[in-house]
């Protein structure tokens, strides 16, 4: 047991490093002008790569930030009902079923986006509502996938129990379902915002002048020579992802009984 | 407390039948029990009777009145599910009153209702906590209570000692047997322990495949019934001289574990 402990120990401490390596990187990168290989420091301390961000592209920062806790959240209503619906259904039909929906995950998102293009332009259909139903298109999936696996457990036999001792539809929706779901509804709308987040392709090839947000900006940065400013806009994207996961943990809080902390 | 009959229920998934022609009445105030191996459909027939499954044809009274069309939250056939089913970010206290709340009963007049049946249940102490701070045995008080407290016209029991050690499966036994006679409620219980079955049953149906084989008074069950299935399930049941009884097969069990 104790050997298992120590073995752990060392793992974390190895995966740690090797996440966190690049981080101090990068922080080093967005406070310095240059680091000539030759140096054993960075040279030329600067705020240029934050006053770049803060005058030019704070309001995409936030926008896409709030874009993509909007997708997510459009993942979660569609989600919720489907994987409830999806749970009554047994054998190869719901395996089907659930097949169809978590397709978009395996499709490439090149191909899915070019053919999406032809045929919204086609209907007229453009600019920010193409660019939102494509990213719930690659979000949805992640998300249904963890409410599916959630209401498959047993906790979905609770809200049976509530209406059995007399709750009606709402009452055990809001004070059983919510509180009992809300860890997998944290964990599905954490993950359709990382997928939305991270979308660039999408946007610049449906979005036009419109669908400019912040990923795209940022892979435009890292193939650059600025390191400065590709590391500033790094952590200023870590930074606003990690805000909203932060605010939808922080609604996890809400629920939980007094003096208990959140696991995880 | 209500008189339950059911009428030739049957009920299927996917032209699979689980329930076929289940027929039965239950008393009020009787304790009905449920008996019959695993898998058999036992756990089906209370979730027919609560509502939450439908069944295909048949019927199910109470006091003479058709549920089928009674949503099933205004049913009052209230179950304690095998995995009690507490909820877990509510206290003791608050899973109790979560039926009076359904029912308009809420803040001090709630607290009183559940005071009284919490103390019946002998788990006055453990209102403050939460389901996960509970221990097994404390958690199935938990949802007895919970399911009491609104004071069901039926109340139904999924394999209720299941899980528990032999002191404490023998003491809530005998608690729900003095809550059942203290209160007068109608009980159908489902097990698939014999002995469990002939101590607690005042009548007991055996079920078999989907199908209620035999029915008959406990007492009637110390003789051999005549229905191979039902004589094969309870085998050679010996009397004592004080009037108790012994399943031969378990003492066969503890003469070969020495």
């Amino acid at each position: 047991m104790k050997n298992r402990n120590v073995f752990g120990v060392f793992l974390a401490v190895v995966f740690g490093i090797l996440l966190f390596t690049p981080l101090v990187g990068m922080v080093i990168y967005s406070l310095f002008a240059r680091w000539p290989r030759e140096a054993y420091l960075p040279e030329n301390f600067t705020l240029r790569g934050f006053e770049v961000f803060f005058k030019r592209d704070t309001a995409t920062a936030v926008r896409s930030a709030l874009f993509s806790a909007g997708v997510s959240v459009a993942a979660l209503e569609i989600g919720i009902p489907a994987a409830k619906g999806l749970t009554a259904l047994s054998g190869k039909l719901g395996t089907f079923f659930e097949g169809l929906l978590i397709l978009p995950m395996m499709l490439p998102v090149v191909t899915v986006s070019i053919g999406s293009h032809k045929l919204f332009l086609a209907l007229g259909f453009t600019g920010s509502a193409a660019v939102f139903v494509m990213h719930l298109y690659f979000s949805f999936p992640y998300a249904f996938k963890i409410l599916y696996s959630a209401y498959r457990s047993p906790g979905e036999s609770r809200i049976c129990t509530a209406k059995n001792l007399g709750a009606t539809d709402m009452r055990a929706f809001w004070l059983i379902e919510v509180p009992v779901f809300l860890p997998a509804y944290i964990s599905a709308f954490v993950m359709g915002f990382v997928v939305s987040y991270s979308q660039y392709f999408v946007n610049l090839y449906l979005g036009g002048a419109e669908g400019v947000n912040f990923s795209l900006i940022l892979s435009q940065l890292l193939t650059g020579a600025d390191r400065n400013l590709a590391s500033v806009y790094s952590l200023m994207y870590l930074f606003f992802g990690a805000v909203v996961i932060g605010i939808s943990r922080s609604f996890q809080r809400l629920t939980l009984p007094k003096g208990r902390k959140l696991n995880g | 407390m209500a008189d339950l009959e059911l009428k030739g229920l049957t009920f299927g998934i996917n032209k699979k039948r689980i329930i076929e022609d289940v027929s039965f009445k239950v008393s009020e105030g009787e304790l009905f029990v449920l008996c019959g191996p695993s898998g058999v459909g036992k756990t089906t027939i209370l979730k027919l009777i609560t509502g939450e499954l439908i069944p295909d044809s048949g019927d199910i009274l109470l006091n003479g009145i058709s549920l089928l069309k009674v949503p099933m939250r205004k049913r009052g056939t209230v179950l304690v599910p095998q995995g009690n089913d507490l909820f877990p970010h509510l206290t003791v206290g608050k899973n109790a009153a979560f039926g009076l709340g359904a029912r308009h009963i809420r803040g001090k007049e709630a607290e009183g209702v559940v005071k009284t049946y919490a103390e019946k249940c002998g788990i006055e102490n453990l209102l403050g906590r939460y389901p996960s701070e509970l221990s097994g045995g404390q958690q199935k008080l938990a949802a007895i209570l919970r399911a009491l407290v609104v004071e069901p016209s039926v109340l139904l029991l999924d394999e209720p000692f299941t899980g528990l050690d032999g002191e404490l499966s023998r003491h809530m036994r005998e608690l729900v047997l003095k809550l059942q006679k203290e209160n007068g409620i109608t009980i159908v219980m489902i097990t698939h322990s014999k002995e469990d079955a002939l101590y607690m049953g005042d009548h007991i149906g055996f079920l078999f495949e989907g199908r209620l084989e035999f029915t008959a008074p406990a007492a009637d069950l110390f003789e051999k019934t005549g229905n191979p299935m039902v004589d094969g399930f309870l085998g050679e049941i010996v009397r004592m001289e004080n009037g108790g009884y012994v399943f031969a097969d378990k003492i066969l069990k503890s003469i070969t574990a020495g």
